[in-house]
């Protein structure tokens, strides 16, 4: 193929079926938001790399496009929207809590193809920001599992879980950073065997190893409850049992029982997640399609206060599993083609117009042969054909384009 | 119902692992004839197995299109996919190794020559040691790398070393142990645990 045809790994065209799925997929979701007194905002695609430089993960910081600026500051593609909303936050009045959401697109640097992530990937995301306790976690739940239900999405689970509970678990053994790092991917792994091996290596006393070991294992229903809860002996880990219990039992009042499960043992970058973490899935698609929680250190970050929770859904991936249950927009069809001689031009924009005032899609086509017309309508399934010749309008129904031979 | 797609390893692998199946009360007879195809459901109609290259295990059970599969701990470690790796099968129990000829100095200029099918793990390996080394991506036969002088050493399993006596090296530095793993994809394990969880406890059970 031509060179200046490709285009660079990881990135896309969104054709006219793709990006109109997409639009009303956004679309959709948006009003959800708004419904709920959230306000849209932009944010700016490149940012200073030093903005993410504190926050995020050195593994995260390499995953991103840089560049540098005229002065030599180094600039960065955005990887993600929500530390640039609470960036933004600084500029507004946080004594209440601020509802905002976007529809944005995200960028990822990385080197190897082989991989099920894109480096350009359009996000839609709320953020609650300010302090808006338990009630707006409730809320940011409700609005993860509205959205589902909005866009038609079936047999799907939001994942609740609460980084605090392990943080309390291991601040009753003294590892250093390094090894919480190492225990904390194996927790995520739910590798057993490994998580046993290295705890033996670090002659971890068996009480916190049998604790740990049983963390993997916490997920599921209401029934993991019983079993967490013996495990907590520290206020830390109490503090988090206790909020995904208090989550839980609301949402059940709700009606959302069926959409919730718990997993104690989700743990979800650790620096950046303060507390509740959220991951959303379906049944007929195998990748996560909503994460998010609380990170209340964000807004210290940039030098002010302001707690923060949220999530963010990947667009592309909730495309693709409405897609497999056949739950995809697709385009309208158009509901009128016509030709005309342009002898008239004036008629012809007066009758076109009064049909797109009432909400018809209306198409001119370029040819000037009646029977062309019936066979552009016949295989785009469109219904009504007109001819506009010499200051007429003549009108045809599908049976008359079916009928044409 | 929806079926619990198996992703097993072509080769060696499989035929442990179905020998685990069996002992969990799956029909596995018919994963036992020779054919070709590449899909096959049991009896029962509970599970349909694939049969895929052990290097793609890992790739079809991160995206999905397994729930769940047998996949040794090199290929694991070499690909770092985004999976739950739950049982430790016991078998297909090997050793990540150094290998080249005893006593060897250095002889090549500049960098040690590493080749390896296991980039990733080799790279790792050597980073944290502080050594500086050129890898040598080879898809098979690495034992020949220093033989013929394309490398200093190969980074590779060794099983019962046999190929590598036949060859005249020796291991020279262990890595890590090795042995298959039960992984499961990440939704599945949520959206699916009531078929998955029994089906992971019977697997644990079976390979005490």
């Amino acid at each position: 193929m031509g060179r200046r045809l490709r285009i660079p790994y990881g990135f896309q065209d969104l054709l006219p079926k793709e990006c109109y799925a997409k639009k009303r997929l956004e679309a959709v979701l948006t009003e959800i938001y708004g419904s709920y007194g959230y306000n849209e905002v932009e944010t700016p695609t490149i940012e200073y790399y030093d903005a993410f430089h504190d926050v995020y993960a050195p593994d995260k910081l390499k995953k991103m496009f840089k560049m540098t600026d005229s002065d030599g500051s180094l600039l960065a593609l955005r990887p993600d929207i929500t530390l640039q909303v609470c960036r933004m936050a600084s500029k507004l009045d946080l004594n209440y809590p601020q509802r905002l959401f976007y529809a944005e697109n995200c960028f990822e640097y990385f080197d190897n193809g082989d991989t099920a992530r894109s480096r350009e990937f359009a996000q839609v995301g709320v953020e609650l920001i300010g302090d808006s306790g338990i009630d707006g976690e409730i809320e940011i739940i409700t609005l993860a599992v509205q959205s589902f239900l909005a866009c038609g999405l079936v047999d799907f689970k939001i994942d609740i879980g609460n980084n605090n509970f392990f943080k309390g678990l291991i601040s009753e053994i003294g590892l250093n950073k390094k090894d919480i790092a190492q225990l904390t991917e194996f927790i995520n792994k739910k590798d057993f065997f490994a998580i046993e091996v290295f705890l033996q290596s670090k002659k971890i006393a068996s009480e916190f190893c049998d604790k740990l070991l049983l963390l993997p294992s916490l997920f599921g229903g209401r029934e993991v409850f019983a079993k967490a809860e013996s495990i907590c002996n520290n206020k830390l880990s109490l503090s988090a049992f206790e909020n995904i219990k208090t989550l839980y039992d609301a949402l059940k009042e709700i009606g959302y029982e069926q959409y919730v499960s718990i997993d104690f043992g989700m743990l979800h970058g650790l620096d950046y997640y303060s507390g509740l973490v959220l991951k959303g899935y379906s049944k007929n698609f195998g990748l996560c399609l909503l994460d998010g929680g609380r990170y209340d250190g964000l807004c210290p970050s940039f030098g002010f206060d302001g707690k923060a929770v949220g999530f963010a859904i990947g667009v592309k991936r909730l495309l693709s599993a409405l897609n497999e249950t056949g739950r995809q927009d697709s385009v309208p069809t158009i509901d009128y083609a016509y030709f005309s001689d342009n002898a008239d031009r004036k008629t012809e924009m007066s009758f076109t117009e009064i049909l797109r005032k009432k909400g018809f899609r209306v198409l001119k086509i370029f040819c000037k042969d009646k029977s062309a017309l019936f066979e552009y309508c016949k295989q785009n399934k469109i219904r009504n054909a007109c001819i506009i010749y010499n200051k007429d309008i003549i009108e045809f129904g599908e049976e008359d384009i079916l009928c044409q031979t | 119902m929806s079926d619990i797609v198996f992703a097993l390893p072509k080769g060696r692998l499989a035929e442990r692992a179905i020998e685990v199946l069996e002992k969990c009360d799956i029909d596995c007879r018919f994963l036992k004839f020779d054919t070709r195809e590449l899909v096959l459901t049991d009896s029962n109609k509970q599970y349909k197995f694939i049969f895929v290259k052990p290097s793609d295990v890992t790739t079809y059970v991160e995206r999905g299109a397994a729930d769940v599969g047998v996949a040794g701990k090199d290929t694991i470690l070499e690909q770092n996919k985004d999976i739950y790796e739950l049982i430790d099968l016991k078998f297909g129990k090997c050793r990540m190794c150094v290998a080249g000829f005893e006593n060897d100095k250095k002889t090549s200029y500049g960098n040690l020559k590493v080749a390896t099918k296991y980039e990733r793990i080799a790279r790792e390996f050597y980073e944290s040691k502080g050594v500086n080394v050129d890898i040598i991506k080879l898809n098979g036969s690495v034992e020949l790398g220093p033989i013929v002088g394309l490398s200093d050493v190969i980074v590779d399993i060794v099983e019962s070393g046999a190929t590598l006596k036949a060859n005249g090296l020796t291991v020279l530095e262990e890595i890590f142990s090795l042995s298959a793993r039960l992984v499961v994809n990440k939704v599945s394990l949520k959206t699916k645990s009531e078929r998955i969880l029994p089906l992971v406890k019977k697997i644990s059970e079976a390979i005490v």
